[in-house]
């Protein structure tokens, strides 16, 4: 039989304190630091794997420097920092050329900065000015700057056909906008052609892809310009020239 | 023979030995309780040093790696770019639909083989969006080619602006305008 004595009292509440005070000023920031410290660790080994792995791509682009420099001249020229229409004359001659065609001229027009629906509309309207047979109508929204330009040239329709191929699927990003096409003397057609050309001074920092080219982007890119995907002709009257007499 | 052990003490010196005992007891037992709970946190702190040695290492493995990347900065840089003209030239196959060649291509197909176009002008941010003027031999061949470009799955709402004979030619001259089909409009 156990006596509850005073000095029995004495022993197990000494030690009692003594263990839980200690315990919640010693002991509890103690395994908090340590439980802590075992959270870090784990967060700095995820860290360390990640920049391994960052660094071990980057080692292994470095080794493929000229391919990385090739794709990065593509993809410059597909979305250059600053306007360069010169660059894209020289393709557009250079097109033109392929498919035995010489341009009249060449016009570019002001720049346009990255513009809203709305704006577009009203830009459209003030353009068209007193014409009453056209209604403005919501353009496409440019996504980035862009530099007009314009082209008048005299050419067969399997010509322009192979030529408009040419420019929309060619190395630099573009959209036309405005084709005019008159018949002209025997087969020759007179066309005028208005577009813009896209340039992007900004580039969107994205940590995840910054040290990888996924191969599909790497092939898209290497046969950037290279090859126009052929028209389906399949399913009309089969014509081949609509300006030719019937 | 038998053997008898009898405690002769005196019953409260008896039970002062008892309650000595058992202090005695409890005292060794809270004092090891005491040293086991000591160890517990020695073990806890050297736990604790050890990450704590351990993070130092790994924060200067982490800032040697990063150097080492940063030395990396232009291929880096080149990369980057070329993921974000990537994302632009990903979404160019999306809108085949508005390719000036492949929308002539198909006015091309929807024209009958009576009807000679004299002239087409598109204009895709102007409504309508496609003028055409053309000679054909009848008016059904005028209504013919309306109808065609009207079944295209590139074309919206189309007109026949007007048809007329011309009296020396005896052709039929004709204006049709029509637009390009919009997401808004059902699919053919």
């Amino acid at each position: 039989m156990i006596i509850f004595n005073k000095t029995f009292w004495a022993i197990l509440l000494s030690t009692l304190i003594f263990v839980l005070a200690s315990a919640w000023f010693i002991g509890k920031p103690l395994v908090e630091s340590a439980w802590q410290a075992y959270g870090k660790k784990a967060d700095n080994k995820q860290q360390i794997t990640s920049l391994e792995e960052k660094l071990a791509s980057l080692q292994s682009l470095k080794k493929n420097q000229t391919k990385v420099s090739d794709i990065y001249q593509k993809a410059e020229n597909f979305l250059p920092k600053e306007k360069n229409e010169g660059r894209f004359a020289v393709q557009i001659e250079d097109q033109s050329g392929k498919v035995g065609l010489i341009l009249s001229n060449l016009t570019f027009t002001a720049t346009k900065e990255q513009v809203n629906q709305t704006q577009t509309s009203e830009e459209t309207t003030q353009a068209q000015g007193a014409s009453q047979e056209t209604t403005p109508t919501s353009a496409p929204k440019e996504k980035y700057p862009s530099v007009g330009f314009s082209t008048d040239l005299t050419s067969g329709w399997s010509q322009l056909l192979s030529l408009l191929q040419l420019i929309e699927n060619g190395a630099r990003s573009n959209n036309l906008y405005t084709l005019s096409i008159n018949k002209g003397e025997g087969d020759n057609l007179a066309v005028r052609i208005e577009g813009v050309i896209y340039y992007k001074p900004s580039v969107v920092e994205n940590d995840q892809t910054n040290t990888n080219i996924s191969p599909e982007l790497e092939r898209k890119f290497e046969t950037l310009g290279q090859s126009v995907p052929a028209l389906d002709l399949t399913h009309g009257f089969g014509r081949e020239n609509p300006f030719a007499s019937y | 023979m038998i053997n008898f052990s009898i405690n002769l003490l005196p019953a409260n010196l008896k039970a002062n030995r008892k309650i000595s005992l058992q202090n005695t007891t409890l005292l060794s037992l809270c004092i090891t309780a005491v040293i086991i709970y000591v160890i517990l946190l020695a073990i806890i702190f050297s736990l604790k040093t050890t990450l704590a040695l351990s993070e130092k290492v790994d924060e200067r493995q982490i800032d040697n790696l990063q150097v080492e990347i940063a030395s990396f900065k232009d291929i880096q840089a080149q990369i980057n770019f070329i993921n974000d003209r990537g994302a632009e030239l990903k979404n160019k196959d999306a809108d085949k639909n508005k390719l000036m060649s492949n929308i002539i291509a198909e006015i091309a197909q929807s024209t009958p083989s009576d009807v000679q176009i004299q002239q087409l002008s598109a204009n895709v941010k102007t409504k309508p969006n496609f003028k055409i003027t053309g000679a054909t031999t009848s008016i059904a061949e005028a209504v013919k080619f309306k109808e065609k470009l009207e079944e295209s799955q590139f074309f919206g709402e189309t007109n026949l602006q007007s048809a007329a004979t011309d009296s020396t030619t005896h052709q039929v001259i004709f204006n049709i305008d029509f637009n390009l089909q919009t997401s808004g409009e059902s699919q053919k």
